[in-house]
Protein backbone atom coordinates (compact mmCIF):
# COMPACT_ATOMS: atom_id res chain seq x y z
CA UNK A 1 0.00 0.00 0.00
CA UNK A 2 2.58 2.75 1.31
CA UNK A 3 4.72 1.51 -2.11
CA UNK A 4 1.77 2.48 -4.23
CA UNK A 5 1.11 5.68 -2.25
CA UNK A 6 4.48 6.85 -3.01
CA UNK A 7 4.62 5.33 -6.50
CA UNK A 8 1.94 7.10 -6.86
CA UNK A 9 3.15 10.57 -5.55
CA UNK A 10 6.47 9.88 -7.71
CA UNK A 11 4.36 9.47 -11.07
CA UNK A 12 2.52 12.99 -10.03
CA UNK A 13 5.81 14.87 -9.22
CA UNK A 14 7.34 13.66 -12.27
CA UNK A 15 3.85 14.64 -14.15
CA UNK A 16 3.80 18.23 -12.48
CA UNK A 17 7.48 19.03 -13.28
CA UNK A 18 7.00 18.06 -16.95
CA UNK A 19 4.01 19.63 -17.09
CA UNK A 20 6.19 22.82 -15.12
CA UNK A 21 8.75 22.40 -18.07
CA UNK A 22 6.59 22.34 -20.82
CA UNK A 23 4.46 25.43 -19.75
CA UNK A 24 8.26 27.49 -19.73
CA UNK A 25 8.94 25.84 -22.73
CA UNK A 26 5.70 26.84 -24.23
CA UNK A 27 5.93 30.42 -22.56
CA UNK A 28 9.30 31.19 -24.32
CA UNK A 29 8.42 29.67 -27.74
CA UNK A 30 5.13 32.15 -27.47
CA UNK A 31 7.30 34.86 -26.30
CA UNK A 32 9.41 33.78 -30.14
CA UNK A 33 6.55 34.20 -31.89
CA UNK A 34 5.74 37.58 -31.31
CA UNK A 35 9.35 39.22 -30.96
CA UNK A 36 8.97 37.32 -34.99
CA UNK A 37 5.93 39.25 -35.51
CA UNK A 38 6.87 42.21 -33.91
CA UNK A 39 10.11 42.04 -36.76
CA UNK A 40 7.97 41.55 -39.35
CA UNK A 41 5.82 44.53 -38.66
CA UNK A 42 9.56 46.59 -38.27
CA UNK A 43 10.24 45.34 -41.80
CA UNK A 44 7.46 46.39 -43.18
CA UNK A 45 7.47 50.30 -41.20
CA UNK A 46 11.30 50.09 -42.63
CA UNK A 47 10.14 50.09 -46.19
CA UNK A 48 7.07 52.48 -45.60
CA UNK A 49 9.42 54.78 -43.35
CA UNK A 50 12.39 55.24 -45.68
CA UNK A 51 9.25 56.42 -48.39
CA UNK A 52 8.17 58.75 -46.26
CA UNK A 53 11.52 60.37 -45.38
CA UNK A 54 12.79 60.29 -48.90
CA UNK A 55 15.50 57.76 -48.43
CA UNK A 56 13.70 55.07 -50.91
CA UNK A 57 11.74 56.53 -54.04
CA UNK A 58 8.15 55.97 -53.41
CA UNK A 59 6.41 53.51 -55.34
CA UNK A 60 2.33 52.81 -54.99
CA UNK A 61 3.09 48.94 -55.57
CA UNK A 62 5.60 48.57 -52.91
CA UNK A 63 4.31 50.63 -50.41
CA UNK A 64 1.20 49.06 -50.42
CA UNK A 65 2.21 46.02 -50.10
CA UNK A 66 4.43 46.63 -47.19
CA UNK A 67 1.11 48.40 -45.41
CA UNK A 68 -0.62 45.02 -46.36
CA UNK A 69 2.46 42.92 -44.52
CA UNK A 70 2.07 45.31 -41.38
CA UNK A 71 -1.67 44.42 -41.23
CA UNK A 72 -1.25 41.28 -41.89
CA UNK A 73 1.23 40.64 -38.62
CA UNK A 74 -0.88 43.34 -37.19
CA UNK A 75 -3.78 40.64 -36.90
CA UNK A 76 -1.40 37.67 -35.86
CA UNK A 77 -0.43 39.84 -33.19
CA UNK A 78 -3.85 39.91 -32.11
CA UNK A 79 -4.37 36.76 -31.85
CA UNK A 80 -5.03 36.04 -27.88
CA UNK A 81 -3.21 32.66 -28.14
CA UNK A 82 -0.07 34.84 -28.39
CA UNK A 83 -0.81 36.84 -25.07
CA UNK A 84 -1.44 33.77 -21.89
CA UNK A 85 -0.50 33.68 -18.58
CA UNK A 86 2.62 33.48 -17.39
CA UNK A 87 4.49 35.36 -20.52
CA UNK A 88 5.44 38.37 -18.70
CA UNK A 89 8.65 40.10 -17.53
CA UNK A 90 7.83 38.44 -13.62
CA UNK A 91 7.60 34.98 -16.00
CA UNK A 92 10.27 35.21 -18.57
CA UNK A 93 13.43 36.57 -18.99
CA UNK A 94 13.34 37.20 -22.52
CA UNK A 95 10.19 39.61 -22.45
CA UNK A 96 9.50 43.19 -22.01
CA UNK A 97 5.89 42.50 -22.17
CA UNK A 98 4.78 43.87 -18.61
CA UNK A 99 2.42 42.28 -16.19
CA UNK A 100 -0.09 45.25 -16.33
CA UNK A 101 -1.25 43.79 -20.20
CA UNK A 102 -3.13 40.85 -18.07
CA UNK A 103 -4.23 43.42 -15.95
CA UNK A 104 -5.86 45.66 -18.11
CA UNK A 105 -6.23 42.52 -21.27
CA UNK A 106 -9.57 44.42 -22.70
CA UNK A 107 -7.38 47.87 -23.07
CA UNK A 108 -4.47 45.93 -24.40
CA UNK A 109 -6.92 44.34 -27.13
CA UNK A 110 -8.34 47.67 -27.76
CA UNK A 111 -4.88 49.01 -28.24
CA UNK A 112 -4.23 46.21 -30.80
CA UNK A 113 -7.34 46.92 -32.77
CA UNK A 114 -6.34 50.33 -32.96
CA UNK A 115 -2.87 49.21 -34.74
CA UNK A 116 -5.29 46.77 -37.46
CA UNK A 117 -6.68 49.97 -37.92
CA UNK A 118 -4.00 51.94 -38.39
CA UNK A 119 -2.85 49.39 -41.03
CA UNK A 120 -5.57 49.82 -42.72
CA UNK A 121 -5.57 52.98 -43.20
CA UNK A 122 -2.23 52.91 -44.23
CA UNK A 123 -2.87 50.68 -46.92
CA UNK A 124 -5.74 52.71 -48.33
CA UNK A 125 -2.71 55.90 -48.45
CA UNK A 126 0.20 54.26 -49.44
CA UNK A 127 -1.49 53.45 -52.28
CA UNK A 128 -2.83 56.51 -53.02
CA UNK A 129 0.43 58.65 -53.23
CA UNK A 130 3.67 59.98 -51.38
CA UNK A 131 2.45 62.92 -49.02
CA UNK A 132 -1.06 60.56 -47.93
CA UNK A 133 1.31 58.08 -46.96
CA UNK A 134 3.94 60.48 -45.42
CA UNK A 135 0.66 61.59 -43.09
CA UNK A 136 -0.62 57.96 -42.12
CA UNK A 137 3.27 57.89 -41.01
CA UNK A 138 1.89 59.95 -37.52
CA UNK A 139 -1.06 58.20 -36.19
CA UNK A 140 0.83 54.91 -36.90
CA UNK A 141 3.46 55.35 -35.40
CA UNK A 142 0.97 56.64 -31.99
CA UNK A 143 -0.65 53.31 -32.49
CA UNK A 144 2.66 51.70 -32.25
CA UNK A 145 3.68 53.80 -29.06
CA UNK A 146 -0.16 53.38 -27.31
CA UNK A 147 0.84 49.71 -26.48
CA UNK A 148 4.64 50.85 -26.10
CA UNK A 149 4.09 53.58 -23.86
CA UNK A 150 2.28 51.49 -20.90
CA UNK A 151 2.58 47.66 -21.67
CA UNK A 152 6.26 47.45 -22.87
CA UNK A 153 9.06 47.59 -20.41
CA UNK A 154 12.13 49.48 -20.65
CA UNK A 155 15.38 48.07 -21.80
CA UNK A 156 17.56 47.44 -19.50
CA UNK B 1 24.24 81.79 31.19
CA UNK B 2 27.37 80.56 30.55
CA UNK B 3 29.32 82.76 27.67
CA UNK B 4 29.72 80.02 25.66
CA UNK B 5 25.68 78.99 25.41
CA UNK B 6 24.97 82.56 24.96
CA UNK B 7 26.85 82.49 21.69
CA UNK B 8 25.58 78.84 20.43
CA UNK B 9 21.93 80.58 20.68
CA UNK B 10 23.37 83.97 18.89
CA UNK B 11 24.84 81.29 16.50
CA UNK B 12 21.52 79.28 15.98
CA UNK B 13 19.27 82.65 15.67
CA UNK B 14 21.86 83.81 12.74
CA UNK B 15 22.17 81.02 11.46
CA UNK B 16 18.05 80.47 11.40
CA UNK B 17 17.64 84.08 10.05
CA UNK B 18 19.89 83.73 7.38
CA UNK B 19 17.91 80.29 6.24
CA UNK B 20 15.03 82.21 6.23
CA UNK B 21 15.87 85.04 4.10
CA UNK B 22 17.82 82.76 1.46
CA UNK B 23 14.64 80.66 1.40
CA UNK B 24 12.68 83.65 0.77
CA UNK B 25 10.71 82.56 -2.08
CA UNK B 26 11.20 84.27 -5.95
CA UNK B 27 9.27 86.64 -7.66
CA UNK B 28 8.20 88.07 -11.06
CA UNK B 29 7.13 92.22 -10.42
CA UNK B 30 4.06 93.56 -11.57
CA UNK B 31 6.63 95.46 -13.91
CA UNK B 32 7.72 91.69 -15.72
CA UNK B 33 3.79 91.23 -16.59
CA UNK B 34 2.82 94.83 -17.03
CA UNK B 35 0.56 94.98 -20.35
CA UNK B 36 1.18 91.58 -21.49
CA UNK B 37 -1.35 90.40 -23.50
CA UNK B 38 -2.04 86.29 -24.27
CA UNK B 39 -2.33 85.24 -27.77
CA UNK B 40 -3.79 82.09 -27.03
CA UNK B 41 -3.48 80.99 -31.17
CA UNK B 42 -0.04 82.02 -31.04
CA UNK B 43 0.33 79.66 -27.12
CA UNK B 44 -0.74 76.38 -28.75
CA UNK B 45 2.52 75.02 -30.30
CA UNK B 46 4.07 77.02 -27.35
CA UNK B 47 1.70 74.68 -24.92
CA UNK B 48 3.07 71.52 -26.85
CA UNK B 49 6.33 72.61 -27.12
CA UNK B 50 6.03 72.61 -22.69
CA UNK B 51 4.84 69.57 -23.12
CA UNK B 52 1.70 70.31 -20.70
CA UNK B 53 -0.33 67.69 -21.49
CA UNK B 54 2.03 64.88 -20.97
CA UNK B 55 2.16 65.61 -16.74
CA UNK B 56 -1.27 67.21 -16.30
CA UNK B 57 -3.94 65.60 -18.71
CA UNK B 58 -5.54 62.92 -16.29
CA UNK B 59 -3.71 59.50 -16.28
CA UNK B 60 -4.50 57.25 -19.34
CA UNK B 61 -6.43 60.52 -21.08
CA UNK B 62 -5.66 59.81 -25.06
CA UNK B 63 -6.74 61.72 -27.56
CA UNK B 64 -8.77 65.09 -27.47
CA UNK B 65 -8.99 63.91 -23.65
CA UNK B 66 -5.29 65.32 -23.44
CA UNK B 67 -6.55 69.05 -23.18
CA UNK B 68 -8.51 68.24 -20.40
CA UNK B 69 -5.98 69.44 -17.73
CA UNK B 70 -7.39 67.59 -14.70
CA UNK B 71 -4.36 66.20 -13.11
CA UNK B 72 -3.89 63.13 -11.10
CA UNK B 73 -0.56 61.39 -12.60
CA UNK B 74 2.00 60.00 -10.48
CA UNK B 75 5.38 60.49 -10.69
CA UNK B 76 7.25 58.15 -7.92
CA UNK B 77 10.74 59.49 -7.46
CA UNK B 78 13.51 58.79 -4.44
CA UNK B 79 11.68 61.66 -2.64
CA UNK B 80 8.30 60.75 -2.77
CA UNK B 81 5.36 60.80 -5.46
CA UNK B 82 4.15 64.07 -6.88
CA UNK B 83 0.86 64.24 -8.31
CA UNK B 84 0.31 66.43 -10.87
CA UNK B 85 -2.36 69.06 -10.15
CA UNK B 86 -5.40 70.19 -12.15
CA UNK B 87 -4.67 73.20 -13.95
CA UNK B 88 -7.75 73.46 -16.05
CA UNK B 89 -9.53 76.63 -15.93
CA UNK B 90 -11.71 75.84 -13.55
CA UNK B 91 -11.65 78.95 -10.66
CA UNK B 92 -11.96 77.01 -7.74
CA UNK B 93 -9.87 73.61 -8.43
CA UNK B 94 -7.66 74.62 -11.47
CA UNK B 95 -5.45 77.95 -12.66
CA UNK B 96 -8.94 79.70 -13.96
CA UNK B 97 -8.85 82.20 -11.00
CA UNK B 98 -4.82 83.40 -11.21
CA UNK B 99 -3.04 86.37 -12.32
CA UNK B 100 -0.86 85.84 -15.04
CA UNK B 101 1.71 87.35 -12.65
CA UNK B 102 0.58 84.34 -10.53
CA UNK B 103 1.05 82.12 -13.11
CA UNK B 104 4.41 83.47 -14.39
CA UNK B 105 5.99 82.97 -10.84
CA UNK B 106 5.25 79.46 -10.72
CA UNK B 107 5.81 78.56 -14.22
CA UNK B 108 9.40 80.79 -14.38
CA UNK B 109 10.34 80.62 -9.75
CA UNK B 110 8.61 77.67 -8.76
CA UNK B 111 6.62 79.29 -6.43
CA UNK B 112 2.47 78.45 -5.85
CA UNK B 113 0.07 80.64 -5.60
CA UNK B 114 -0.12 81.04 -1.47
CA UNK B 115 3.41 81.94 -2.21
CA UNK B 116 4.96 78.56 -1.39
CA UNK B 117 7.88 76.87 -2.83
CA UNK B 118 6.80 74.13 -5.44
CA UNK B 119 8.49 71.06 -6.00
CA UNK B 120 11.17 70.17 -8.92
CA UNK B 121 9.06 67.80 -10.18
CA UNK B 122 7.65 70.62 -11.93
CA UNK B 123 9.89 71.84 -14.19
CA UNK B 124 10.53 75.21 -13.42
CA UNK B 125 14.03 75.32 -13.52
CA UNK B 126 14.09 74.81 -17.19
CA UNK B 127 10.69 77.35 -17.71
CA UNK B 128 12.76 80.13 -16.06
CA UNK B 129 14.43 80.59 -19.27
CA UNK B 130 10.79 81.06 -20.79
CA UNK B 131 10.07 84.40 -22.21
CA UNK B 132 7.39 86.06 -20.37
CA UNK B 133 5.27 86.54 -23.49
CA UNK B 134 5.81 83.17 -24.07
CA UNK B 135 4.33 82.21 -20.95
CA UNK B 136 1.45 84.59 -21.29
CA UNK B 137 0.71 83.03 -24.52
CA UNK B 138 0.72 79.46 -23.15
CA UNK B 139 -1.85 80.75 -20.32
CA UNK B 140 -4.10 82.32 -22.74
CA UNK B 141 -4.55 79.01 -24.61
CA UNK B 142 -4.90 76.72 -21.32
CA UNK B 143 -7.49 79.26 -20.40
CA UNK B 144 -9.23 78.41 -23.92
CA UNK B 145 -9.50 74.14 -22.73
CA UNK B 146 -12.29 72.45 -20.95
CA UNK B 147 -12.49 73.17 -17.30
CA UNK B 148 -12.40 70.39 -14.80
CA UNK B 149 -14.07 70.27 -11.32
CA UNK B 150 -11.14 67.29 -10.06
CA UNK B 151 -9.66 68.47 -7.15
CA UNK B 152 -5.88 68.19 -6.97
CA UNK B 153 -4.75 65.42 -4.81
CA UNK B 154 -1.94 65.81 -2.37
CA UNK B 155 1.77 64.46 -3.06
CA UNK B 156 2.51 61.64 -1.10
CA UNK B 157 6.40 63.15 0.22
CA UNK B 158 7.68 62.22 3.89
CA UNK B 159 9.43 64.07 6.40
CA UNK B 160 12.05 66.16 5.44
CA UNK B 161 11.36 66.60 1.92
CA UNK B 162 7.73 67.94 2.97
CA UNK B 163 8.88 71.26 4.42
CA UNK B 164 8.51 73.19 1.26
CA UNK B 165 10.76 75.82 3.04
CA UNK B 166 13.57 73.45 2.45
CA UNK B 167 13.01 74.10 -1.36
CA UNK B 168 14.44 77.41 -0.86
CA UNK B 169 17.71 76.00 -0.16
CA UNK B 170 17.72 73.20 -3.02
CA UNK B 171 17.13 76.12 -5.48
CA UNK B 172 19.73 78.52 -4.31
CA UNK B 173 22.00 74.96 -4.66
CA UNK B 174 20.23 73.87 -7.72
CA UNK B 175 18.51 76.62 -9.31
CA UNK B 176 20.18 76.84 -13.00
CA UNK B 177 22.04 80.25 -13.87
CA UNK B 178 21.54 80.89 -18.08
CA UNK B 179 21.76 78.36 -20.69
CA UNK B 180 23.45 75.14 -20.39
CA UNK B 181 24.98 75.31 -24.35
CA UNK B 182 26.32 78.48 -24.25
CA UNK B 183 28.68 79.80 -27.25
CA UNK B 184 28.47 80.42 -30.84
CA UNK B 185 25.11 78.85 -32.09
CA UNK B 186 23.30 79.61 -35.32
CA UNK B 187 20.12 80.86 -34.93
CA UNK B 188 18.47 77.56 -35.46
CA UNK B 189 20.46 75.92 -32.95
CA UNK B 190 19.63 78.99 -30.67
CA UNK B 191 15.81 77.92 -31.25
CA UNK B 192 16.30 74.76 -30.83
CA UNK B 193 17.79 75.79 -27.14
CA UNK B 194 15.15 77.32 -26.41
CA UNK B 195 12.90 74.43 -27.37
CA UNK B 196 15.04 71.84 -25.46
CA UNK B 197 16.27 73.77 -22.34
CA UNK B 198 13.14 75.75 -21.44
CA UNK B 199 9.94 74.74 -22.68
CA UNK B 200 10.81 71.06 -23.39
CA UNK B 201 12.60 70.52 -20.25
CA UNK B 202 14.40 67.73 -21.74
CA UNK B 203 17.03 68.07 -19.10
CA UNK B 204 14.64 67.73 -16.62
CA UNK B 205 14.59 63.87 -17.73
CA UNK B 206 17.68 63.12 -20.02
CA UNK B 207 20.45 64.69 -17.17
CA UNK B 208 21.28 62.83 -14.59
CA UNK B 209 20.90 64.26 -10.87
CA UNK B 210 22.80 64.34 -7.95
CA UNK B 211 21.92 62.86 -4.08
CA UNK B 212 19.83 66.07 -3.46
CA UNK B 213 18.25 66.09 -6.89
CA UNK B 214 20.05 68.70 -8.81
CA UNK B 215 21.17 68.53 -12.29
CA UNK B 216 24.75 66.92 -13.01
CA UNK B 217 25.17 69.81 -15.16
CA UNK B 218 28.41 68.30 -16.97
CA UNK B 219 26.40 65.81 -17.48
CA UNK B 220 23.94 67.70 -19.62
CA UNK B 221 21.25 65.33 -21.35
CA UNK B 222 23.89 62.62 -20.68
CA UNK B 223 21.16 60.01 -19.90
CA UNK B 224 20.32 59.12 -16.03
CA UNK B 225 18.46 56.57 -14.15
CA UNK B 226 14.77 56.78 -14.19
CA UNK B 227 13.51 58.58 -11.27
CA UNK B 228 10.41 55.77 -10.53
CA UNK B 229 14.09 53.30 -10.68
CA UNK B 230 12.89 51.33 -13.57
CA UNK B 231 15.43 51.25 -16.56
CA UNK B 232 17.59 54.15 -18.09
CA UNK B 233 16.59 57.57 -19.71
CA UNK B 234 19.03 57.39 -22.59
CA UNK B 235 21.80 59.95 -23.23
CA UNK B 236 20.89 62.06 -26.27
CA UNK B 237 24.31 63.82 -26.59
CA UNK B 238 26.73 63.25 -29.60
CA UNK B 239 28.53 61.02 -27.50
CA UNK B 240 25.81 58.29 -27.58
CA UNK B 241 23.07 59.68 -30.29
CA UNK B 242 24.42 59.56 -33.82
CA UNK B 243 20.98 59.73 -35.65
CA UNK B 244 20.95 62.09 -37.92
CA UNK B 245 19.43 65.34 -37.70
CA UNK B 246 16.73 64.24 -39.87
CA UNK B 247 16.04 61.46 -37.91
CA UNK B 248 15.88 62.69 -34.90
CA UNK B 249 13.46 65.07 -35.91
CA UNK B 250 11.13 62.33 -37.53
CA UNK B 251 10.72 60.66 -34.55
CA UNK B 252 9.91 64.05 -32.75
CA UNK B 253 6.87 63.40 -35.02
CA UNK B 254 6.26 59.98 -35.61
CA UNK B 255 7.87 58.21 -32.78
CA UNK B 256 10.05 56.00 -35.18
CA UNK B 257 13.46 55.08 -34.51
CA UNK B 258 15.64 55.18 -37.08
CA UNK B 259 15.37 51.75 -37.27
CA UNK B 260 11.26 51.48 -36.99
CA UNK B 261 11.18 50.39 -33.68
CA UNK B 262 8.88 52.89 -31.50
CA UNK B 263 8.64 54.99 -28.85
CA UNK B 264 7.93 53.68 -25.27
CA UNK B 265 7.47 54.85 -21.62
CA UNK B 266 7.32 58.23 -21.11
CA UNK B 267 8.53 59.05 -24.25
CA UNK B 268 6.16 57.76 -26.05
CA UNK B 269 4.10 60.65 -24.56
CA UNK B 270 6.32 63.16 -24.84
CA UNK B 271 6.03 62.17 -28.98
CA UNK B 272 2.24 62.91 -28.63
CA UNK B 273 3.27 66.49 -27.88
CA UNK B 274 6.30 67.11 -29.96
CA UNK B 275 3.88 65.84 -33.25
CA UNK B 276 2.09 68.44 -33.26
CA UNK B 277 4.96 71.29 -33.10
CA UNK B 278 6.02 73.12 -36.68
CA UNK B 279 8.13 70.99 -38.53
CA UNK B 280 10.59 73.83 -38.07
CA UNK B 281 10.95 73.43 -34.37
CA UNK B 282 11.42 69.66 -34.68
CA UNK B 283 14.59 70.48 -37.08
CA UNK B 284 16.05 73.24 -34.74
CA UNK B 285 15.43 70.54 -31.79
CA UNK B 286 17.77 68.14 -33.11
CA UNK B 287 19.94 71.09 -34.63
CA UNK B 288 20.89 71.84 -30.97
CA UNK B 289 21.08 68.10 -29.89
CA UNK B 290 24.14 68.00 -32.84
CA UNK B 291 25.62 71.05 -30.83
CA UNK B 292 25.60 69.98 -27.14
CA UNK B 293 29.28 68.90 -25.81
CA UNK B 294 29.51 65.36 -26.09
CA UNK B 295 28.92 62.81 -22.95
CA UNK B 296 30.42 59.63 -22.74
Amino acid sequence: MLKNASRASLFAIAFLGAGAAFAATHAVEVQESREAIMKEMGKSLGVLGKMAKGQLDYDAATATAAATALKDAAEKAHDPALWPEGTDTMSIDETRAMPDIWDNMADFEAKGAALIEASIAMEAAAAEGLQPMQAAMGNLGGSCGGCHKVYRAPEE
Amino acid sequence: MPPFLRWIIALALLGAGVFWVVTIPGDVSENEVAGLEGDPERGEPLFWAAGCANCHAAPGAEGEARLVLAGGQKFPSGFGTFLAPNISPDPEHGIGAWSLREVARAMTKGVGRNGAHLYPAFPYNSYDMAQVQDVADIYAYVMTLPADATPSQPHEVGFPFNIRRSLGGWKLLFQREGWMVAGDLSEQQQRGRYLVEALGHCGECHTPRNALGGWQSAKWLGGAASPDGKGRIPNITPGALDWSEADIAYYLETGFTPDFDSAGGEMAVVVQSTAKLPPEDRAAIAAYLKAVPAVN
